[in-house]
């Protein structure tokens, strides 16, 4: 007996958009479909998660709660209308901010002092971490030190030069994301650039006293 | 250097200008050396966000994302699957309903709603002036006579009223009464 092997055709997944491939994973089940999207934007969303918390067992359990939203709340609240992207970005951006937000809380009953929390908290937490991560991670000077810098940023600006960088967001999507108008996302913005040039400066004559003395 | 020059500046380095904003901001910054000082010292920094890494999730990470989406998506059709088994049998079961009841009224003969009781009497339905259907126990027939002879006695009792009482406007009607007073 000739046995007759069923032949199915599976799609080009790098071909198709986002959109496409979410319609394959909702209707059809299609894991394939699911793992293309998550390669396309894993670096991304890591990335973004990694530079808010400076802290890599942290970063990849936000990673895994994202991704564990998505998975699960994708036939809920997904409207297909939407960007698929900006709408797991906001899940990633809501767990990143409810876990610093917990940490933030931790900190300040814990007895630190807390004259200007919004700038320092970073500077106050787990610094080894940042520096692990850092030695780890990032092995150039400069990329180590601006690591460094961005987390010493309070975290509304932080989140607004990150989703800037790592997305190429239009500051309206920003604001809509965060929750605020255009302005402030702009102003956040602009301090955050105020506050990065301050500790570089800072940072470089450290480097000459430390060369002089 | 107002507020609203800081907002232009931020939305011209960040290329959010459309080009006419773009021309007018490079004449106010030509104008003003403090603005454009500002301006291109912010350039510097943002410059240096380029050297922001690109980092990947552990392999075992995204694995385990993987495998998730995988039982998620099994789930998914087995639940479809279900829905399907229980929407066909809820329209098999309204086919067969509606096949069965168009049967019955094709296929029933006239007069094949007379129900015959156990002791032989025949009931058919009937219905009556308030257009109820009546079934068993109630008999229009019998029901009749015994009101019929009433009604007519009542005719009997009517009497002409000759002198009207109390009426201001005395014309000549005629009053039935079903008393004797």
């Amino acid at each position: 007996m000739k046995l007759i092997k069923r032949h199915v055709d599976k799609p080009d997944y790098k071909g198709l958009k986002d959109r496409e491939l979410v319609k394959y994973f909702r209707k059809n089940g299609d894991e394939s479909a699911f793992n293309e999207l998550m390669n396309r934007h894993q670096q991304k969303i890591y990335s973004y998660i990694y530079s808010m918390v400076m802290n890599p067992e942290i970063a990849n359990d936000l990673f895994q709660t994202t991704f564990t939203k998505v998975i699960t709340k994708m036939d809920d609240t997904y409207n297909e209308q939407g960007k698929w992207i900006a709408w797991v970005m906001r899940i990633a951006h809501n767990a990143t901010i409810d876990y610093l937000r917990k940490q933030k809380r931790y900190i300040d009953v814990s007895g630190w002092s807390d004259e200007d929390s919004s700038t320092d908290y970073f500077d106050r937490m787990e610094d080894e971490s940042i520096v692990d991560a850092d030695e780890k991670l990032v092995e150039d000077e400069t990329r180590s030190s601006l690591m460094k810098h961005i987390s010493k940023l309070p975290e509304e600006q932080r989140s607004v030069v990150l989703l800037r960088h790592y997305y190429e967001m239009p500051f309206k999507e920003i604001a809509e994301l965060t929750g605020v108008s255009i302005n402030t996302a702009l102003g956040r913005m602009r301090y955050a650039l105020i506050n990065l040039r301050k500790y570089f400066e800072e940072e470089r004559e450290k480097e000459q006293h430390a060369q002089h003395g | 250097m107002h507020n609203t020059d800081d907002q232009k500046a931020i939305r011209y380095l960040m290329k959010e200008m459309d080009p006419s904003e773009e021309l007018e901001f490079e004449k106010l910054m030509r104008e003003d050396e403090d603005l454009l000082i500002e301006v291109e010292s912010l350039r510097a920094t943002n410059k240096k966000l380029s050297a922001l890494p690109d980092l990947n999730p552990p392999e075992n990470l995204v694995n385990n994302i993987s495998e998730e989406a995988k039982q998620a998506a099994k789930q998914n059709a087995g639940y479809s699957f279900n829905n399907i088994l229980i929407r066909s049998a809820a329209a098999a079961v309204i086919l067969a309903s509606l096949a069965g009841g168009y049967y019955y009224f094709d296929t029933v003969p006239a007069g094949a709603g007379t129900e015959n009781i156990a002791n032989g009497q025949t009931i058919e339905p009937w219905v009556d002036r308030n257009n109820i259907l009546r079934y068993a126990g109630e008999e229009p027939s019998t029901a009749e006579t015994t009101v019929h002879p009433d009604l007519l006695e009542s005719y009997d009792k009517l009497q002409l009223v000759s002198e009207p009482m109390g009426d201001p406007n005395p014309t000549n009607r005629i009053l039935l009464t079903g008393s004797s007073n």
